[in-house]
């Protein structure tokens, strides 16, 4: 082997060690799952820090989810008490929303740990 | 012509790396359910080839739990269940519900005497107070009740309640669910999961390279998690009195009832237990929490189990085995 071989060697071990490396620090951050009737509905990505809003269906009709700022809350809900709405942002990942009338569950999850014991 | 050889070998080379990263990559599809049973928020995970099997076993799941649901619960009526046997002293009991009440009776003398599923008279009284928030019971009130667990009569599969004992399954029926749960999943060919039952939390075999990563939440809330574990094949269990709990007077009291004293432990925030099985590692959560963190320290020492105390000066304690968990 020359020199040049040996150089194209080194680039292209490198060059794995690179795309190695890449594929196991993918997105870690948190997320806002969303279930219905217990089962997942829609994944919000928290990374996102501007103010978004999104519709999901709940037993009783539609509820307003709204993000900003790594946060997540309730807007609007159809429930007799408003619960869900009146608890307001919840961040980290150890926090959830309930809206039992409507069947709703909002938890945070983090990448960064597969679950939270509380 | 030999350099051209040479190059097709180094791109063949260089094809197989990327194949191989592809495939490190690949993980298995996770697929999720969330239940609620036993008064609490369940969420399961598992990690399949083929998500159909993985929405059918979850489906079953939701079926265990309902089950042992009706069976440990103190509070609703159904056919061979704790509430009717409570209520009638005797009668036909599940099989299942006579083993639960079995496990957690002889684990009392274990315990210390402070792991008493004879409670339930008690604890019914402090319910009663926590939901009203109207007050604390006298010492009178809750001396007047019976929780001798010696009254609980087991026989072969029938069990007897003397003297208006009264059995309450809160410090197990979590636990002991969450292994059947696991166990069903094993044997379907299902290793990788994430049960987590309220604080009860059990893992099956890493998914990816990774191990699980099991965060412990902190008591006071000032930061969501004070600490990570790095584990598979693990129940994780922590007892704390900061959930369900109430403050009268500026005085917070919890569910957790010391049997020798009839009132909250208040020993320290929250004790988590690291052991192979859920159903151990809900009693012995229970029971460390009862202790002082001095007894707690020597009692588990005869356990093939790992604890971490969070202390009330906010001092952070853990058995030396806590290491192979970082």
């Amino acid at each position: 082997m020359n020199k040049n071989d040996i150089i194209v060697c080194i680039l292209i071990f490198i060059l794995g060690i690179f795309l190695y490396l890449f594929s196991f620090n993918k997105n870690s951050g948190e997320l806002a799952i969303v279930y219905y009737d217990h089962n997942k509905v829609l994944e919000i990505d928290l990374k996102d820090k501007n103010k978004r809003t999104y519709t999901v269906n709940g037993y009783n009709g539609e509820i307003l989810i709204e993000t900003v700022d790594g946060k997540v809350r309730v807007v609007d809900e159809i429930s007799p008490k408003h619960l869900c709405s009146k608890q307001g942002f919840i961040s980290g990942s150890s926090e959830s929303i309930i809206c039992l009338p409507n069947k709703v569950i909002i938890e945070i999850v983090s990448d960064d740990v597969d679950t939270v014991v509380r | 012509m030999k350099n051209v050889y040479k190059y097709i070998i180094a791109i063949i080379v260089f094809i197989v790396m990327i194949f191989m990263v592809y495939e490190s990559r690949k993980e298995l599809n996770e697929v999720s359910k969330t239940y609620f049973y036993m008064d609490t928020y369940i969420s399961v995970k598992v990690y399949v080839k083929d998500n159909n099997k993985g929405s059918e076993a979850l489906n079953k799941i939701d079926e265990i739990f309902e089950e042992y649901h009706n069976l440990t619960n103190k509070y609703e009526d159904h056919e061979k269940g704790l509430y009717r046997l409570n209520k009638n002293g005797s009668g036909d009991i599940d099989k299942k519900l006579y083993d639960i009440i079995e496990y957690g009776y002889n684990f009392y003398d274990k315990s210390n005497h402070l792991l008493n599923i004879g409670i339930g008279n008690v604890t019914d009284i402090w319910k009663k107070y926590r939901e009203s928030e109207s007050g604390v019971p006298s010492l009178d009130e809750l001396n007047k009740v019976n929780i001798n667990i010696n009254d609980i009569k087991l026989d072969n599969g029938s069990i007897r309640l003397k003297n208006g004992v009264n059995i309450d399954l809160g410090s197990l029926a979590k636990g002991y669910a969450t292994d059947i749960v696991g166990e069903y999943l094993e044997s379907e060919g299902i290793n990788s999961y994430v049960i987590n039952a309220g604080g009860n939390v059990l893992v099956g075999k890493k998914y990816h390279s990774d191990k699980y990563k099991i965060g412990i939440e902190d008591p006071t809330g000032a930061v969501a998690i004070y600490k990570i574990i790095k584990a598979e094949d693990i129940a994780v269990v922590t007892s704390g009195g900061y959930r369900r709990s109430y403050t009268y007077n500026g005085v917070n009291y919890n569910h957790i009832i010391d049997p020798n004293t009839l009132y909250p432990a208040d020993n320290m925030l929250s004790v988590t237990v690291i052991t192979k099985e859920s159903k151990l590692a809900d009693l012995l959560s229970t029971t460390l929490f009862l202790m002082s963190y001095e007894d707690g320290k020597e009692f588990i020492k005869d356990y093939d189990a790992e604890a971490i105390w969070y202390l009330k000066d906010g001092t952070v304690k853990m058995t030396d085995g806590m290491s192979k968990y970082e």
